[in-house]
């Protein structure tokens, strides 16, 4: 047993004093190649020619950059010297103007709203004041739902539903539900009605 | 004993091969780097160049543009500016030219029968507004529904003097990528139609349209430009400041209006069926002073 297992040891040593020099000189000459890929020559083929001078990946990045930003920095200064006042309060107020929400829309959309509820005893919901303020961002609607008879609370729930699909409402109050009763008009529901605006 | 040297001689002569493994090891590693570097080339730098010059040639396009509007900006002589500052944005509110103004507007939209008289018009203290001072104006009249949508364009046309304050933002925009596209020298031209009086405009618009569009042989693009212009708020104000509004308006010389901004509209339903009692609230401005 004991010399079996020295001949298998010297075995082993053999294989490894006749493989080990060469398998040295591979690996380190291998290693010696891609060392000098890596450090010259890699960074002369990954360089591509850009605006005058040769950039790595990283460079171009920058550069795309450093261009996206002189677009905006002229466009900017030739959109301002074109026009013919530059007063910058003027400018801001002129600007602030032109992004308000046009009454003609607002009222055409609630009309349209409105106007789809009808029967036979004619319109069904009646708008009687329209407040539009800019300055809270609201639009209140003050007017009253009649000619459905018992169902005016219900078709008043369908009308504010509607309303909450209209492209300009950021969010749309519940109004008040009530049902009342009248002499000339019958049973009606009158509603105040809120739409913010974003 | 014997073990002991046959570990002496498996180190000795294994040593190389270890070290043989770990080269071995640090060319996977660098073989690796490589794959990267081949990999970045083709996703990121192949792209990158394909893009580069078209924003390349934007700059300079920008840069010529630039360098011309720079030329005009230094010889427009200033008298907008002027009007601006006397007229528009004035160092104190002429309150009895408001109410002129008011007053003006509703003769002619009860001449055309979409208003009654002006009820009052009243004024609120004067605030600080970022810059400025404020006032509150409240209008109050019984208008048609036609009636308000002329007072409410009005109040939204007050303080335009030429033709590149009726077109918005985005709308100008529009026009310069236009240019940029077909002929970036003829910015000039653009800028010198932008910087038309609104009311000459009105007087003359087709003339001016045509010298605009002389740098652009293009029909199809002539025809682009056009309707950027016809379709913006210079329709609004061919209808409103081209007729017999605007002619009122320049003979009792109450143009240019106030810059004024709408704050609040109230309509309440009146007693004929499409007419209303209408509150309008409006801010005017005065410089901080």
């Amino acid at each position: 047993m004991s010399k079996t297992h020295d001949n298998n040891a010297e075995a082993v040593i053999g294989i490894a004093r006749r493989t080990g020099p060469p398998f040295l000189l591979f690996s380190s000459m291998l290693t010696a190649a891609l060392v000098f890929s890596q450090t010259m020559v890699l960074p002369v083929l990954a360089r591509v020619e850009a605006g005058g001078q040769r950039r790595d990946v990283a460079e171009l990045h920058d550069y795309e950059q450093s261009l996206h930003a002189r677009i905006s920095s002229l466009e900017y200064k030739r959109d301002t010297l074109i026009l013919p006042i530059q007063d910058e309060s003027y400018r801001r107020l002129m600007s602030r103007k032109q992004a308000r929400l046009s009454l003609d829309v607002v009222d055409a959309a609630i009309r349209e709203i409105a106007e789809s509820f009808v029967t036979e005893g004619g319109n069904v919901v009646a708008v009687m004041e329209t407040d539009v303020s800019y300055r809270d961002r609201t639009i209140t609607i003050r007017g009253d739902v009649r000619n459905v008879g018992t169902r005016s609370m219900t078709v008043l729930a369908q009308f504010t539903e509607k309303l909450k699909g209209l492209h300009f409402a950021r969010s749309v109050e519940n109004p008040r539900y009530v049902r009342l009763r009248d002499e000339s008009v019958g049973m009606h529901s009158p509603f105040v009605i809120v739409i913010h605006l974003p | 004993m014997k073990n002991v040297a046959h570990l002496h001689g498996l180190i000795r002569h294994g040593s190389l091969g270890i070290m043989g493994l770990l080269l071995l090891a640090l060319s996977t590693v660098l073989i690796q780097e490589h794959i990267r570097v081949v990999q970045s080339i083709r996703e990121e730098a192949i792209p990158l160049v394909a893009t580069l010059p078209a924003l390349e040639q934007r700059v300079a396009v920008l840069e010529e543009q630039v360098e011309m509007t720079e030329l005009q900006s230094a010889l427009r002589v200033g008298s907008q500016e002027e009007r601006m500052r006397v007229y528009v944005l004035p160092d104190e509110i002429d309150t009895d030219r408001v109410v002129s103004t008011f007053d003006v507007i509703g003769d002619v939209l009860k001449q055309r029968g979409i208003a009654a008289d002006v009820a009052s018009v009243s004024f609120g203290d004067l605030t600080v507004a970022v810059d400025m001072f404020k006032r509150n104006v409240t209008l109050r009249s019984a208008l048609s529904r036609e009636g308000v949508r002329e007072l409410l364009t009005l109040i939204d046309l007050s303080g335009t003097l030429t033709v590149a304050d009726a077109l918005t933002d985005g709308e100008r925009t529009e026009l310069y990528e236009y240019v940029e596209r077909s002929n970036p020298a003829g910015i000039a031209d653009i800028e010198e139609f932008l910087s038309t009086d609104i009311m000459e405009y009105m007087a003359e618009g087709r003339s001016y349209e045509q010298k605009m569009l002389r740098s652009f042989s293009d029909e199809t693009l002539s025809n682009a430009i056009l309707n950027v212009i016809h379709s913006s708020r210079l329709k609004d104000a061919k209808r409103l400041l081209g007729g017999p509004m605007g002619a009122v308006l320049n003979d009792q010389q109450l143009w240019p209006m106030p810059l004024m901004t709408l704050e609040e509209v109230r309509l309440k339903a009146g007693g004929a069926p499409g007419w209303f009692e209408a509150e309008v609230h409006i801010a005017i401005f005065q410089r901080n002073s």
